[in-house]
């Protein structure tokens, strides 16, 4: 029987995961983020994403990607695009009992992609159509903060005691990695017991 | 009689020692100029636009040489009558080069000589009326030692700096601040720099010509905006003097149209809506070439704009906030479109 350790650190990589798959199978976040068409039929737009490398029909794909669950972006962008890190870390212990989560999502994109407009990908109606009163003004990374939000706050999939709230402070603060980039980062917090393991001996 | 030869020579060979010298040599070059082995009967003039080969140049090169400042040269000599300015560009038919005049100096009024500078690529960049600008430039590198990235530990960007020079014309104003291809790839470039900085005093010789120096600094390639095919960055294809002449469409059956903006409209605020035509198979028709009208249903004394395919709307009054208008696309007397706006605060 295969023995499934369970700690810490496996809760702040599968909140990682469960956040990414959350925000891929969310049509808004995949339009927001305006991934390439995947080059090769057997790749999907999750793919380009995500990133990675394939060998297809004996071609090699590379594809950066722009969602990870790591804060830095591999290789050399020379590409404009938008970027999201899922990121955790492990705040508090709390009499050895509880473990507080901090559960961050950092948005931001080129500086020339920030203004929706008529001619963008998508367009500013395509963005009022998604329905969020934010989408009026026309700035990206505001958009995208609002549809994580909404994906994440009070989801029931992010499992923990009591469910997933924004942080208290800091909630959502500026992030630019260097001058050509502006975003933001989402701070969440969730709560779990800490995970002990329990050995039976004979 | 002789008197009157010999001031009739004097007149033609002129008035001073130093006049006749340089008649002589004037007229010596221009009788051999062809004769030598350095002159190259495959140079002509490049008109830069009209994109052709205009008169032979006729001069002489000699002293072909490479600098890491201008890559590769060569220098020129030409007679008194054809003065060769700077920033002129010459097209060598032999083995189809392009060269950018550099240098050139009016050496006692005898001849002309200079440098010409090879130019290594062709810059194509998009005016503001639309219109597509094609001219050959001598690209060498503003920092060679650059390791071609730049960035911190989150996100690492590229990196790399050309200097540009190209003859000088007055489309080349409108460079500074572009965005624009610099790649060899003949199908799908990604290579693009934005022209960050334009030295244009630098080169101006006043009569005698000018050049116009940019620094291009390697940015991204933006996949929206930046046209492949057509290698223009940023294309605007809004602004294009030429669209393409679609088939008369049926304007009653066949046309479709899609008037696009926000169902809301803010009062006290300019909000804009475009219309669209498009055939029955989703193809792209000019509004150009549809007679239409709009029309906005409830007399709501709105302030009104109408220009090519967008209309303006504004709404300056607070007691109309919360009704909704109508507004049309009128064909033929018949309406083709509808859309419902609310005004809002």
């Amino acid at each position: 029987m295969i023995k499934v350790i369970m700690s810490n650190l496996y809760n702040a990589s599968r909140y990682k995961n469960v956040i990414i798959n959350l925000l891929l199978k969310n049509n808004d976040f995949v339009t927001l983020m305006n991934p390439q068409k995947p080059p090769h039929n057997q790749l999907e737009i999750q793919d380009m994403l995500l990133g990675g490398t394939w060998f297809i029909d004996r071609k090699k794909y590379e594809v950066q990607g722009q969602l990870f669950d790591h804060n830095f972006v591999d290789d050399t962008t020379d590409e404009e695009k938008t970027f999201v890190f899922v990121e955790t870390d492990i705040n508090m212990i709390r009499q050895n009992i509880f473990t507080d989560f901090g559960l961050y999502i950092c948005i931001f994109t080129s500086k020339s992609l920030i203004r929706i407009t008529d001619d963008t990908v998508p367009s500013i109606n395509e963005v009022e159509g998604m329905g969020y009163e934010v989408g009026h003004y026309g700035n990206r990374i505001d958009i995208l903060c609002d549809t994580v939000d909404r994906i994440l706050k009070g989801n029931r999939k992010i499992k923990g005691i009591g469910n997933i709230e924004p942080a208290e402070r800091g909630f959502c603060t500026l992030y630019s990695p260097n001058n050509k980039y502006y975003g933001k980062c989402l701070k969440y917090n969730v709560t779990n017991l800490n995970e002990v393991e329990n050995s039976c001996e004979n | 009689m002789s008197l009157q030869l010999m001031k009739e020579r004097i007149k033609h060979s002129g008035s001073t020692a130093r006049e006749e010298m340089i008649i002589d040599g004037q007229n010596l070059l221009k009788e051999e100029l062809e004769h030598d082995s350095s002159y190259s009967p495959t140079m002509y003039f490049w008109n830069p636009v009209l994109g052709c080969d205009d008169r032979p140049a006729k001069v002489r090169i000699y002293k072909r040489k490479y600098s890491s400042l201008n890559g590769n040269y060569q220098n020129f000599l030409t007679t008194y009558d054809n003065p060769i300015k700077i920033g002129e560009y010459l097209h060598d038919t032999k083995d189809d080069t392009y060269w950018l005049i550099y240098n050139s100096f009016n050496v006692n009024d005898v001849h002309y000589e200079g440098k010409m500078i090879q130019c290594n690529y062709l810059l194509k960049w998009q005016l503001a009326n639309g219109e597509i600008i094609e001219r050959y430039s001598n690209i060498v590198s503003a920092s060679k030692y650059d390791v071609g990235e730049t960035g911190n530990s989150t996100l690492v960007l590229s990196s790399n700096n050309y200097t540009i020079l190209i003859g000088y014309c007055e489309e080349g104003f409108e460079l500074e601040g572009k965005r624009v291809f610099i790649d060899m790839k003949p199908t799908k470039p990604t290579k693009v720099f934005k022209i960050t900085r334009s030295d244009d005093v630098l080169y101006n010789s006043g009569n005698m010509g000018s050049l116009l120096s940019f620094i291009a600094d390697k940015t991204e390639f933006n996949p929206n905006d930046d046209n492949q095919e057509l290698r223009i960055c940023d294309y605007n294809k809004n602004t294009t003097p030429l669209p393409p002449t679609p088939p008369e469409p049926d304007e009653t059956t066949d046309l479709r149209c899609v008037i696009s903006g926000n169902t809301n409209l803010k009062n006290g605020y300019k909000r804009p809506y475009i219309v669209k035509f498009t055939d029955k198979n989703k193809n792209d028709i000019s509004w150009r070439d549809v007679d239409f009208k709009w029309n906005i249903v409830g007399d709501l004394g709105l302030v009104v704009n109408s220009y090519e395919n967008k209309i303006d709307l504004l709404v300056d009054n607070e007691d109309l906030i919360g009704s909704s208008f109508l507004l049309q696309i009128i064909i033929i007397g018949k309406v083709l479109a509808e859309f419902e706006i609310t005004i809002i605060e």
